[in-house]
């Protein structure tokens, strides 16, 4: 004979049969219970009130740390199904309970039922997480739980007979307070900690728990305002105004925290975004720029070394101008980016400037970075940014190379201007694309 | 005086017994064993609530027979 087949069928974890049978236990033991202390004190409506705001807010938290309705590996739906119900009557009874003791009713008998009803919430719950969790064995403190609850639902019965009392005194008053605050006050604790987490399945269920309690909590303060007798009434009413703000403040807490959270979570992720995005975006524009200005140096090196050109600056009694100025609409034609291509003397002065800009065609440019530039350097110079000196002004940088003859002399340089727009219009198009612009 | 004595004998028979079904359950030799003092816990706890609902004529007597069928009923799942 093993455990498994026998009792323990309605806790085994793969039990099935013992299940519907442990359910109606639990069910007839419920009604018994409710019946045995809910005829009691009938009008009591503050300790109903404070045994509703337990319930809620005792089922909120096993709902939120058990999870018994979210499916685990190897448990089935209806072993969850049990697993659930089994907690919802735990809740239930300690509703009722609850509701004896805040009316400040005692006796022995009443606390050995409390002691079995907590003792079997508690050995459910351990239970459960067990079971979710894959750990559960039949034995340990669990099972001291359940037995010592059994225990004392028959000592209840058999205890000698006494009256029930009715407590008294300020800590009697402040037992329903202080145990319904001890299950509400961890609610707004986890709404924060799952906000911190960015776990957002709960917060639903949390938020209206705290509404439901907090309604409560109003109707609480309505009703224990109600007394009869002008100092006591003042008296309650000022409890019952101090227990409604400190349910107020525990609701807006929360939704206070969670909004801050919230806001705080939304601006970092989205200034990580933006950062991330601009990162990229920078990257790509920077080697966009490389490659364009080694294309450009490449194409004014190319003219600087054609033959041609060479000979047209190095004619007898001065440049072929027209023939320079056909390299130099070529230049300009090459690119569609260049503002200008144009070519100067070895003294800077300029010789032909494609498009045509006539206010600058006797000047010299030889203070030009790109000119002194050239005549430093072996290959193509890629200059400064400046303000281009014919219509429309644009900002540019200058790409320019020396002319060298056979001798290896300086007869000439070539430069392009290149417009900086190009590169804040490439920008702005890649920035578009990474949706950051 | 004599029925007060008589209930806290019956009250500490009671307890003692569920005593030793608990540590037949824990400390039981076999499963069998073990299995009878699991077992033994809430039917004997659902008896002892049927016999003082009903012998000492008990406040909201069917309250306390549900409560006696509901520990049996868990021994029986």
């Amino acid at each position: 004979m093993s455990l498994a087949p026998l009792w323990i069928d309605g806790v085994d974890p793969s039990g099935v049969g013992g299940k519907a049978v442990f359910v109606l236990a639990y069910l007839v033991s419920a009604v018994g219970l409710v019946t045995l202390v809910g005829c009691r004190r009938r009008g009591d409506r503050v300790a109903v009130l404070d045994a509703g705001m337990l319930a809620v807010g005792l089922g909120l938290l096993v709902c939120v740390l058990v999870e018994p309705s979210v499916s685990a590996a190897g448990v089935s739906g209806e072993v969850r199904a049990a697993l659930l119900t089994y907690l919802i009557i735990d809740v239930l009874l300690i509703a009722v309970a609850a509701r004896v003791l805040f009316a400040g009713l005692r006796s022995p008998r009443i606390w050995l039922l409390a002691f079995w009803v907590v003792a079997q919430a508690v050995g459910d719950t351990v239970f459960a997480v067990q079971v979710l969790h894959g750990s559960f064995r039949f034995e340990g403190p669990l099972f001291v739980l359940w037995l010592a609850g059994y225990a004392a639902v028959g000592a209840a019965a058999l205890l000698p007979g006494r009256e029930v009392r009715q407590g008294s005194g300020r800590w009697h008053r402040a037992v329903g307070p202080v145990a319904v605050a001890a299950a509400v006050v961890p609610l707004p604790v986890l709404l924060l900690v799952h906000a911190a987490q960015g776990v957002a399945h709960h917060v639903l269920l949390i938020a209206t728990g705290s509404v439901v309690i907090t309604v409560l909590a109003l109707v609480r303060g309505l009703v224990a305002g109600g007394s009869s007798s002008a100092a006591p009434r003042a008296a309650v009413r000022w409890s019952a105004a101090r227990f409604t703000a400190g349910f107020l403040v525990l609701a807006l807490l929360p939704l206070g925290g969670l909004a801050y959270v919230a806001v705080q979570q939304s601006e970092a992720a989205m200034r990580t975004e933006v950062r991330d995005r601009m990162e990229v975006t920078a990257s790509v524009s920077a080697q966009y720029v490389g490659e364009q200005l080694n294309s450009l140096r490449t194409l004014v090196s190319s003219y600087a070394d054609r033959p041609s050109l060479v000979a047209a600056l190095q004619r007898p009694g001065g440049p072929d101008v027209g023939a320079v100025e056909l390299h130099v609409r070529s230049l300009y034609a090459a690119h569609p980016d260049l503002s200008a291509a144009w070519v100067l003397d070895s003294k800077g002065d300029i010789l032909a400037i494609s498009p045509a800009a006539t206010s600058v065609m006797s000047s010299n440019f030889a203070y030009r970075d790109y000119f002194r530039g050239a005549l430093d350097g072996d290959g193509a110079y890629i200059s400064e940014a400046y303000t281009r000196a014919a219509p429309p002004y644009e900002r540019v940088i200058g790409v320019s190379a020396a002319v060298h003859d056979a001798k290896g002399r300086v007869v000439g340089v070539v430069a392009i201007g290149y417009r900086l727009g190009a590169f804040r219009t490439f920008s702005t198009r890649l920035a578009d694309v990474q949706g950051c612009a | 005086m004599l029925g007060v004595r008589v209930l806290g004998r019956s009250l500490l028979s009671y307890l003692v017994l569920q005593l030793a079904c608990g540590a037949l359950f824990f400390g039981g030799p076999s499963e069998t064993v073990r299995a009878v003092g699991l077992v033994a816990v809430p039917v004997i706890a659902g008896a002892a609530v049927t016999v003082g609902a009903l012998r000492h004529r008990l406040v909201r007597a069917p309250a306390w027979l549900a409560l006696a069928a509901g520990s049996v009923l868990s021994a029986a799942g």
